[in-house]
């Protein structure tokens, strides 16, 4: 691989409306998605949303009770696992423990009657490929964590398969390993030109490695996009809450005017502007500003685009590397604001208990029409 | 200090255990006056009789524990599969042999296997050709006696080892390509080797110095080293002879550990973990 040009392994994975319930109780329902050639595609949810039934469907390890899954255009829904010729990475690595790192990534070539010289070949420079060299010899128990997901990796990588199937691959490593194997493995795939359909409940892993993301909530899709556009236009409250960072508040349109500015009245009688959405007067809407884009000001501010919101009190301020997180509790909205300030744009930093006027801009008023 | 508590332990070891194997041992080297000899050794090496008592007794311990090493196996591996409640239930009631007498387990073998027994008389009803078959005084007798002693044994030692085993290693074996069987052939029954090893190595022991289930189910082909221990030193009053031929068991014990010590490590009796 290392020496060959960057091939193409990926091939097209389809899944096509499957269904999966224990008994009564329904884990997927009618759940569809295509992943293109060497596409980076990653199901994000909570735990219990059925991203990980759908990795094992595609695997093969969960009997699906309707619905197709295809490889190329093949349906291989029917196929025993063994014969699916998917990678796999499992979230506990799952590497042989009788068996060496070698043994371990030679294994699936044995099993594929590879000729002796090219599984020494492959082996070594799958081994090459994931940083592994100079630990063939090695059982698995004798490996840090790192190092096993890389022995995983490579056992998967080592057959060249079409598909990398990843559940939570890195859930089990601290931080920092975690980071750096996220760029290696995304590396890797845009080496190998690889598909992936990747698992996890980490949307900063999912926004940082994916080319797409589907958003799980409940066994169903709540929204498929890239990473911008589930953070900047979330189709729902569950989606923009799940990536993070987002304060919500709930109030109905009173006026949609000029130049498409929607004049939005919450519970409380404070009136918020939004621009870019279109919303019909009386609609009851739901808005999402993500903590970044409030400010923390004085009764007196006036910046060109932004608009005052209302006076609250600092409740909690933490220092998290170059930027301030805020916990502003704002009676008027009848709760909590989080706000996060680059560090220089507020040198001296409101102390907690201070009082404080919050400012944004109309156009980070994100609307969400409620059901 | 830390070995105090352990004083009475071991004064019992070596009152009842180290203090009558070193007599035998000694009473083994002793023939008329004089110092220490290996008649007795020469003795037994001369007479064909003993020789093929000798190896008689490791083959059918061999072969007992085979048997108990293929009906224990799955027996374990299904215990593995069902509910820990419902599995420590089975592991008990597969034990209940181990905790009968061996004159009582004995006789009902031979209510059962005897040419007039329950299971000669099914046989001949349901027009099975040859039979009634010779179960009782025979080799067939001996094996089915031994091996049905062994068995919890053998279960109870494979499904420790079994249980810690973690069954997703076969989703990751079909993951990368392999068949059901191939998966096992190349990563279950691999796993489970020291408990193989060591659920036959305790078996094969066991079997070694098993005296009624041979002299009560087997005929005189079949008489095995313990036996003859007993009737040298019973009925001729051969004590020199007798503990020759203790020796000659406590080697082959010996031989089995050395075995199992080079191929798994001992340290695997206890430690069952990989």
């Amino acid at each position: 691989m290392a020496a060959s040009p960057s091939a193409t392994l990926g091939e097209t994975l389809t899944v096509r409306s499957i269904s999966k319930s224990y008994g009564e109780h329904s884990i997927l329902r009618d759940f569809s998605l295509e992943i293109a050639a060497g596409e980076f595609v990653t199901l994000l949810g909570p735990s219990g949303s059925g991203k990980t039934t759908i990795l094992m469907a595609v695997a093969g390890f969960v009997p699906i009770d309707s619905g197709q899954i295809l490889l190329g255009g093949r349906d291989f829904s029917a196929l025993p696992p063994y014969k699916r010729g998917l990678g796999v990475v499992f979230q506990s690595y799952l590497l042989f423990p009788h068996m060496t790192v070698r043994e371990n990534v030679a294994f699936p070539l044995t099993l594929r009657n590879t000729p002796k010289a090219e599984i020494v070949a492959r082996v070594a420079e799958t081994l090459e490929l994931v940083g592994l060299k100079g630990l063939e010899n090695r059982l698995p128990r004798q490996l840090s964590g790192g190092q096993q997901q890389r022995a995983a990796l490579a056992r998967a990588l080592v057959f060249r398969p079409a598909v990398l199937l990843m559940d939570e691959p890195l859930g089990a490593l601290d931080k920092k390993l975690r980071e750096q194997m996220q760029f290696e493995i995304k590396a890797i795939q845009r080496r190998l030109g690889i598909t992936v359909l990747y698992v996890t409940h980490d949307q900063e892993e999912a926004m940082y490695m994916s080319d797409r993301i589907v958003v799980m909530h409940g066994g169903k899709i709540e929204q498929t996009g890239t990473a911008q556009e589930l953070y900047g236009r979330p189709a729902s409250r569950f989606v923009a809450e799940f990536l993070g960072d987002a304060n919500v508040l709930e109030g109905r349109v009173v006026a949609a005017a000029n130049e498409r500015e929607v004049e939005i009245e919450l519970a409380s009688g404070l009136r918020m502007w939004s621009t870019g959405n279109s919303a019909a007067v009386g609609e009851q809407v739901t808005m999402i500003v993500r903590s970044s884009k409030v400010r923390v000001c004085d009764a007196g501010f006036n910046a060109e685009g932004f608009r005052l919101m209302a006076e609250g009190e600092v409740e909690d301020v933490a220092h998290v590397r170059n930027s301030v997180r805020l916990r502003v509790n704002v009676p008027a909205v009848g709760g909590t604001l989080q706000v996060q300030h680059q560090e220089d744009l507020v040198p001296d930093g409101p102390l907690a208990r201070e009082r404080v006027h919050l400012a944004y801009q109309p156009r980070d008023v994100w609307l969400i029409a409620q059901p | 200090m830390l070995l105090l508590p352990l004083l009475p332990a071991l004064i019992a070891l070596v009152v009842f255990f180290v203090y009558p194997v070193a007599m035998l041992l000694v009473r083994s080297l002793e023939h008329g006056p004089g110092g220490i000899t290996l008649y007795w050794y020469e003795y037994l090496f001369r007479q064909p009789v003993y020789i093929r008592i000798l190896i008689n007794t490791v083959r059918i311990s061999i072969e007992a524990t085979a048997i108990a090493l293929v009906l224990g196996y799955p027996l374990a591996y299904f215990l593995t599969r069902i509910r820990p409640t419902l599995a420590a239930l089975l592991a008990a009631i597969i034990s209940v042999p181990y905790f009968t007498s061996a004159l009582v387990r004995t006789y009902a073998w031979i209510v059962l296997l005897g040419s007039g027994g329950v299971v000669n008389q099914s046989l001949v009803a349901l027009g099975i050709p040859g039979a009634p078959f010779q179960l009782m005084y025979s080799e067939t007798g001996v094996l089915i006696g031994l091996s049905y002693i062994l068995l919890p044994f053998m279960v109870l030692l494979l499904f420790s080892v079994m249980n810690g085993i973690d069954l997703r290693l076969m989703q990751a074996a079909a993951s990368i390509g392999a068949s059901p069987l191939r998966a096992f052939v190349r990563v279950y029954f691999p796993l489970t080797l020291p408990g193989v090893a060591a659920g036959c190595l305790l078996a094969f022991i066991q079997a070694l110095g098993s005296y009624i289930t041979p002299a009560l189910m087997g005929s005189l082909r079949e008489t095995m080293l313990a036996s003859v221990i007993q009737q040298n030193i019973d009925k001729l009053d051969q004590w020199s002879l007798a503990a020759a031929l203790a020796v000659m068991l406590l080697a082959f014990t010996a031989l089995a550990f050395a075995l199992f010590n080079r191929l798994i490590g001992l340290e695997r009796l206890f430690e069952a973990k990989w």
